[in-house]
């Protein structure tokens, strides 16, 4: 990691622990509620940069692992299982196997095919969940309680989930950050670059690929599993195709390769939704063409320049 | 006699009507170095692709160190030793030339290791260093890969395969492209690997294969039209009306 990168993670992370004071402060607890959003997509997009900005594995079906995570906890609940450590070791772990099964099919192809067949898997999860009556189908269900960790942790107070989900969006960046730099991180961004010499060299790149998808699908799960703590409700629209979509743009608008350009992505992607949607009713156009400018205007994301005077692509 | 270290037997590809490889047996020994000759669009490149795995022949099997090799894939006959370099270079352009090598080394080492700073591993490090080093490029070692000229690249893919520990080594044209200086450079470099390990050695350059290998094969036409040592098939009526004809001979 280059000392600017650094540099900009660790006041990334500064800003976001001062938020739920500063919110307590103008008396506004809906910043709360809206920072939780975004460390929580913050999540998802990192576990999408790590294959695809790190590995050149463009899924876009990523949505489906949050919706795991997600069904997940609330499946649990319903089934009288509140026990947080099972709730997120669930998460992580069903969002690994179904990584596993996509992965095996879907990484034997590249390019075009390879997001056609990711988006397919992630369509499939999404109307097998949707026909999941006594789960609330296709109008979602409440969930009742949150999950529980005992006096340890109480995730019904707002501020105390935050920093919950903060720590882990803290522990995801320390992982990824140590990840990407280690033997496994450099072979997955050399497959990148040239497979063919990859394969020359006598590395099974496959199995390499797999793991790394699996091991994003179950950091995307636990991003479910926090989302189904914040919005105490389970719908197959949590995994809706077009979300797949934005949490690609995230990495995207904040840089992909980078790790915490997708946090900075997702930040501003949340807070911009948020603003525009109060401002107008037709604001997706306002947010789309703002997006539209800043692909055009900066390919390799808005903070890549900022964070690697070098590009980081390997 | 040992036993060859890589065999072909009656190796077969069809490309639509021709014959790119025509019942092509042939063998490497250990510490041999063979050279394959032959014009343009003899065959030569389609040979290698069979022996590295990247193309299935239509029949006929390769063998490695006795093993059928036939149906494995590139990877597989990679990490059993047996190491090509392209003849288009072929490296991590946006890795620095230590990197590089660094993954060459890592290839033998082990990948999955998830923790500590590969960059800083001095298991990758050091061999990596030593074989840039080995093939001249030990003051190169922090410039990106895309940014070295050719002839430094083609030292550098050499560096890569050497770090791969290979047992058999496939060079497809480690001359090509290369000025006088640079060949001169790599001649030295092949001579000092002779003996050490096998090498199967696919060149254009005449006055090098002549210089280096212990065996010369002459494809034409996608068949080995004459095979022995250098001064026997230098001499071969055949072959010289196939290939050596015209430009070699008079060099010779």
């Amino acid at each position: 990691m280059t000392a600017r990168r650094r540099a900009v993670t660790l006041a990334t992370l500064a800003v976001l622990a001062l938020v739920p004071p500063v919110a307590g402060a103008l008396n506004q607890g809906f910043y709360v509620d809206l920072a939780t959003r975004v460390v929580i997509f913050a999540i998802a997009a990192l576990s999408l940069d790590i294959i695809l900005g790190y590995g050149g594995m463009i899924s876009f079906g990523h949505a489906a692992f949050l919706g795991i995570g997600s069904y997940a906890v609330g499946i649990s609940v319903t089934l009288g299982l509140t026990n947080g450590f099972a709730h997120f070791g669930l998460a992580a772990g069903a969002s690994a196997v179904v990584a596993l099964v996509i992965g095996v099919v879907s990484l034997r192809t590249s390019g075009a095919t390879f997001i056609m067949i990711t988006l397919a898997f992630a369509q499939m999860i999404y109307f097998f969940c949707e026909s999941l009556s006594q789960f609330g189908g296709d109008n979602g269900l409440a969930i009742p309680t949150h999950s529980d960790f005992g006096r340890l942790i109480d995730l019904d107070n707002p501020a105390t989930l935050y920093y919950f989900a903060l720590a882990w969006l803290v522990a995801a960046l320390l992982f990824g950050n140590r990840l990407v730099d280690s033997r496994f991180g450099m072979v997955i961004r050399a497959a990148k670059s040239n497979e063919r010499r990859m394969a020359a060299l006598g590395f099974p790149v496959f199995r390499y690929r797999l793991l790394a998808f699996v091991i994003s699908g179950a950091m995307c799960g636990i991003a479910g599993a926090l989302l189904a703590n914040q919005t105490e409700f389970l719908s197959p629209a949590i995994m809706h195709w077009t979300r797949s979509g934005e949490i690609m743009m995230m990495v995207i608008l904040g840089g992909r390769g980078t790790l915490i350009g997708p946090v900075i992505g997702a930040a501003i992607y949340l807070v911009l939704e948020n603003v525009l949607s109060g401002l107008t009713e037709h604001w997706q156009v306002i947010l789309g063409s703002i997006l539209v400018a800043v692909v055009l205007l900066s390919r390799p994301g808005l903070l890549r320049g900022l964070i690697a005077r070098r590009p980081a692509r390997a | 006699m040992p036993d060859p270290l890589l065999e072909t037997r009656e190796l077969r590809k069809r490309f639509g009507g021709s014959l790119a490889t025509d019942s092509v047996s042939i063998t490497l020994d250990p510490g041999e170095l063979h050279a394959v000759i032959g014009p343009n669009g003899a065959g030569k490149t389609t040979l290698v692709a069979q022996l590295a795995g990247e193309l299935a022949p239509d029949h006929g099997a390769v063998l490695f160190a006795g093993d059928d090799v036939t149906a494995e894939p590139p990877h597989r006959r990679a990490a059993r030793g047996l190491i090509r370099s392209f003849q288009v270079t072929s490296v991590f352009p946006d890795f620095t030339a230590l990197d590089n090598v660094a993954m060459a080394v890592l290839s033998r080492e082990g990948g999955f290791h998830f923790w500590r700073p590969a960059r800083r591993d001095p298991a990758l490090r050091d061999p990596a260093r030593a074989r840039l080093a080995e093939c001249g490029l030990d003051t190169r070692a922090d410039v990106l890969a895309g940014a070295l000229s050719h002839g430094e690249r083609r030292a550098l893919e050499l560096a890569m395969a050497l770090a791969a520990r290979p047992r058999a080594l496939l060079l497809d044209e480690p001359l090509a492209g290369m000025g006088p200086e640079d060949s001169a450079r790599m001649i030295r470099l092949l001579a000092t690997l002779k003996g050490q390990l096998g090498i199967l050695l696919i060149e254009h350059d005449m006055d090098a294969v002549f210089a280096l290998a212990d065996r010369v094969t002459v494809l034409a036409d996608g068949r080995v039209i004459a095979t022995g040592a250098p001064e026997t098939v230098r001499r071969d009526p055949i072959a010289r009306a196939a290939y050596l004809g015209e430009e070699a001979l008079a060099s010779c």
